[in-house]
């Protein structure tokens, strides 16, 4: 009874899964024709490429807002008319600014923003070399700074318990 | 002692971007189209209009002068906020047309409100696909546009303008305008 019970629920849940996984595939127009198989793959990597801005922490392949949708038919209008990536990338740009792209260009704007996480890796890696190289002399310090009476006393104490 | 210092500088640098990135409001983008000459677009008018040119209106006619684009719709809640301040403008500078750009709406559902809220446009082009709004990069409705006599995009707002806005960027951004057209 109770093995059904599981069965129905595990089941269940494969069908939930599976439809939610549908529904993720395509936020808005399934039905999207190309040419060529070339032109379909070009258009989905420009999709994960680019921002909607009106929501801003999804791509275009994502959302679903109407703005979303336009720039959908926009750029698949453009791969159609036989334009290469980087024009519909300056056409995007034009429009929307470097925003709409979530791989910046490198550029006096966006130094900061790539050379950060490098320099914050360098930052820690020295951080770390320095302490682990202060603990290692500190113990070893110790050790020699030890008096012959401390040492013989520290030995009686061992030897006592 | 330089070293004790360190986590302090470090503290103070991230304070401090984190503080100016709080003051920030992250909708607002700024437009690329800033001083540049402003999207070239011919489209229909919401209404023809036998005295401005017919049924279908060119942004190249608007050469010479100083106007307005104002993108709204009748399904967008903060234009009806808005639209106060837009009569307001109208009516008192004269010299300044103010065009309406009728972005992805029903054209029926755009001329009811303008007759249920005021018309404050010289002209309201019927931009039903948004291919309009694309050009100008819009991607919030409302948005508001000062371009030139030169044609440039001098000043964009995003969102409703409002009393505060009006006073404090977009009178100023249309007196620097008045005192260099182009």
């Amino acid at each position: 009874m109770s093995q059904n019970l599981v069965r129905v629920a595990v089941r269940l849940s494969v069908v939930l899964m599976s439809l939610a996984s549908l529904a993720s595939l395509h936020a808005a127009e399934p039905m999207v024709s190309f040419e060529t198989d070339l032109q379909r793959a070009r258009y989905e990597r420009m999709l994960e490429e680019y921002r909607c801005l009106k929501c801003q922490n999804q791509n275009l392949a994502g959302s679903n807002a109407a703005l979303a949708g336009d720039l959908r038919r926009e750029i698949r209008q453009q791969i159609l008319a036989g334009a290469d990536d980087q024009s519909i990338d300056t056409y995007l740009v034009a429009r929307y600014g470097e925003f709409v792209r979530y791989r910046p260009r490198f550029s006096l704007n966006t130094l900061v923003l790539w050379l950060t996480p490098a320099v914050l890796l360098l930052v820690g890696l020295a951080v770390g070399v320095r302490m682990a190289r202060r603990s290692a002399g500190g113990t070893q310090g110790t050790m020699t700074e030890q008096s012959p009476d401390t040492l013989a006393a520290a030995r009686e104490l061992l030897r006592k318990s | 002692m330089a070293t004790r210092l360190l986590p302090l500088a470090v503290f103070l640098i991230l304070g401090a971007f984190l503080f100016v990135g709080l003051s920030r409001d992250p909708s607002e983008i700024p437009s690329p189209l800033i001083n540049k000459p402003a999207p070239v677009f011919e489209a229909a008018r919401l209404e023809a209009d036998a005295a401005q040119g017919g049924e279908r209106f060119d942004s190249a006619t608007m050469e010479g002068q100083i106007w307005v684009l104002n993108v709204w719709a009748s399904w967008c809640g903060p234009c009806i906020a808005e639209h106060p301040f837009l009569v307001e403008f109208a009516a008192t500078h004269d010299a300044i047309p103010v065009i309406g750009l009728n972005y992805k709406d029903d054209p029926s559902d755009a001329s009811a409100w303008l007759v249920r809220h005021g018309d404050p446009f010289d002209t309201v082009i019927s931009d039903t696909d948004g291919d309009v709004g694309l050009d100008f990069g819009v991607y919030g409705v409302p948005e508001t546009f000062l371009i030139d006599a030169a044609g440039r995009v001098r000043y964009k707002h995003v969102g409703p303008l409002d009393a505060q806005s009006m006073q404090e960027k977009f009178l100023p951004a249309v007196r620097t305008v008045m005192e260099s057209p182009s």
